[in-house]
């Protein structure tokens, strides 16, 4: 990958720059946060002009490492005031890689109040007017796109939420089947849309496969690492069965599963829900329970998901969200959650941030408590509108409670706190207080060693050794979010230790370096050091590091559990 | 002692044929431990990853004399992931 791509939507232009000496290493996370942080005013508005959004594949996309493909998307994120990566799999990053790209930066705003497209081919990047897609959801716009082209040409897109930039909106893209896959978290898809830029297009043709400087190192590395994925019973059996949402069940057991707007830890209704429960309607219904969000991917963790008469809902259809929808509203219908799950891919919001701001809006009582319907009914008639009302829903949890006059709105930084609760799951807690992004659970995936016996355990419910787990986890998983690996290597890489080593050997053999692992380990501190950094400058100060007050005043059945860090013992978390 | 067995995903293929919710109440003699329990129903030890006695993991190598009390869940399942 050999050049940076800039566009600059303010004149329209387009330039291709070669790649400084100082990104040469870099890729995914760790390049997008380093040019957010070198060249985003941290107290810009994120809206406006001096935000950038910058694309970048990871260090190994588009090599034939599996599950290498994805993609990293960057800025001052609109929902939480600080620096934001998000990422997710589909076809953009492998084909950017193909194509040399390793960064694909987007800046300023144009001068007319209108839409543009983006295509980029071996040969050309072009900047149009748009209008056949503006207002239409992802779904819709794939299609219409990869016909425009007669190719599965690789889109990344916002829908109407992020078109009307609000700050639950999301930046999709395009999987192998030309379905949807989306980069959720922290409002990105409001900064694309303030750029009026409604979808990036790209045409691979023509270009070759992504060689790497060392082909039989990298073949024998990438057969190890492959072999490890297979040989781990979480990435090579329980994922690709049950998909993540098999942790209802086990959160439920444990007493973590936040219910009723985190109000229990537990959900009567689990078995509707659960992993299991949605792995045999997957099959009696003809779906796919086994499936890849982007080529290569060997976890195969997605599903298809159909309804009653064997017709197509939605894919990638994660614990999280039916965590959000299902226990944290107690909603027990899976279809009805399952609807709002296409819905929500649609129309371009965040199923995390918009799930926990469905809680909170029960709570101040927009809608009943397991209200499937209604709720189906707001995503589609007052969001995905933007009706007033779903201009408020849109702007997720924080601005809900606040308009609302709630006191339990469960957010850090303004972002909502995902389906673990970190009272009875203290080591996930300490990840959402001091993550860099805001209540992030993939930030330092704690649950692994807290819950899943992976890594070695750290007992949930006491504190002991919780802030050196999240530090370790947070740090690995900067380096991990910089190659374009799908996080859910992190399992075997956690006990299997060829995994690791053989992830070195393919990013050495790919570009001919000598990487060791503390040199990744330092990338990973390097990481989380630059984007604390930017947040401290942009206004987000210690006490943004926090758990919301709640959370130490009321306990959680059925453990009774509360969560006890002082300020100066999450303090320490910086310590490094 | 009555002890309640649930057990989870690959794991509930050794659920009876007539149980229902994932779970089957067990008779045990008073001194019953964790692979007694499970070996009532036939779960070999090493499919099992993650084990709760009422929402508390057992941990190796405790759990493999963990004694049970009347009135225990105990609570299996296979190694398992997501996120």
């Amino acid at each position: 990958m050999d050049k940076i791509v800039r566009i600059n939507m303010a004149d329209l232009s387009s330039r291709i720059e070669p790649v400084p000496e100082e990104w040469v290493g870099l890729g995914g996370r760790a390049l997008t946060s380093t040019i957010v942080a070198t060249e985003v005013p941290p107290t810009c508005h994120a809206l406006g002009p001096s935000n950038k959004l910058v694309f970048a594949p990871g260090l190994l996309s588009g090599t034939a490492a599996a599950n290498s493909g994805r993609l990293s998307a960057g800025a001052k994120s609109p929902l939480t005031g600080g620096i934001k990566e998000s990422n997710a799999g589909g076809t953009a990053a492998k084909m950017l890689a193909k194509l040399g790209i390793k960064a694909l930066i987007v800046e300023g705003v144009p001068k007319e109040d209108k839409w543009y497209s983006v295509h980029v081919t071996k040969n050309a990047l072009t900047i149009q007017e748009e209008t056949e897609t503006v207002g239409k959801g992802n779904y819709c716009l794939v299609n219409t796109v990869q016909a425009r082209f007669g190719l599965p040409v690789g889109v990344i897109t916002i829908g109407p939420v992020g078109e009307m930039k609000m700050l639950s909106a999301n930046i999709s893209v395009a999987d192998p089947e030309s379905r949807i896959r989306s980069l959720g978290r922290g409002g990105l898809g409001a900064v694309m849309g303030s750029k009026k830029l409604k979808f990036i297009s790209i045409d691979d043709t023509g270009t070759p496969p992504v060689m790497p400087k060392e082909a039989v190192k990298f073949k024998e590395a990438a057969r190890v690492f492959a072999k490890t994925l297979l040989d781990h019973p979480v990435s090579g059996q329980g994922l690709p069965k049950y998909g993540t949402n098999v942790l209802v069940n086990i959160l439920n057991e444990a007493g973590g599963l936040p219910t009723r707007n985190f109000t229990s830890g537990q959900f009567a209704a689990h078995d509707k829900i659960s992993g299991e429960t949605m792995y045999e309607t997957i099959v009696a219904r003809g779906g796919t329970p086994t499936h890849g969000c982007h080529a290569g991917c060997q976890i195969q963790c997605s599903q298809v998901y159909n309804d009653k008469n064997g017709k197509y809902v939605t894919s990638g259809f994660e614990y999280e969200t039916i965590w959000g929808l299902g226990a944290n509203c107690c909603i027990e219908d899976l279809d009805d959650i399952a609807e709002a799950d296409h819905i929500m891919d649609d129309i371009g919001c965040d199923s995390i941030e918009t799930a926990v701001m469905f809680g909170v809006a029960m709570e101040a009582g927009v809608l009943k408590f397991g209200d499937g319907k209604e709720m189906v009914r707001l995503l589609r008639e007052e969001i995905g509108k933007g009706t007033p009302l779903g201009r408020v829903l849109g702007g997720g949890a924080g601005q809900v409670g606040r308009i609302y006059g709630v006191t339990r709105v469960p957010v850090v930084k303004n972002q909502g706190i995902p389906a673990y609760d970190p009272r009875a799951v203290k080591g996930i807690g300490v990840t959402y207080a001091m993550a860099t992004m805001g209540a992030d659970h993939t930030s330092g995936y704690a649950i692994a060693t807290n819950i899943l016996n992976v890594g070695g355990h750290v007992d949930p419910l006491s504190k002991t050794g919780q802030i050196e787990l999240a530090r370790n986890l947070q740090i690995a998983t900067a380096a991990i979010d910089s190659t374009g690996m799908c996080l859910f290597i992190a399992f075997p890489a956690l006990d299997i230790p060829e995994c690791l080593t053989s992830l070195i050997d393919m990013i050495n053999a790919r570009f001919g370096i000598n990487l060791t692992g503390d040199d990744v380990t330092a990338l990973g501190k390097a990481v989380l050091k630059l984007e604390h950094k930017f947040n401290l400058e942009a206004g987000l100060s210690k006490e943004h590091d926090r758990l919301p007050e709640f959370f130490s005043k009321e306990t959680i059945a059925p453990h009774n559990a509360i969560w006890d860090f002082t300020p100066e013992e999450l303090d320490t978390f910086w310590n490094f | 002692m009555k002890v309640k067995l649930k057990l989870f995903a690959t794991l509930q293929e050794y659920l009876p044929a007539d149980s229902a919710g994932g779970q089957v109440m067990l008779e045990l003699p008073d001194t019953a431990t964790v692979p007694d329990a499970l070996g009532a129903l036939g779960v070999p030890m090493n499919l099992t990853h993650i084990l709760f006695v009422n929402g508390r993991h057992v941990l190796r190598p405790e759990r493999e004399t963990f004694r049970l009390k009347d009135g225990d869940t105990l609570s299996a399942f296979p190694a398992i992931g997501g996120g």
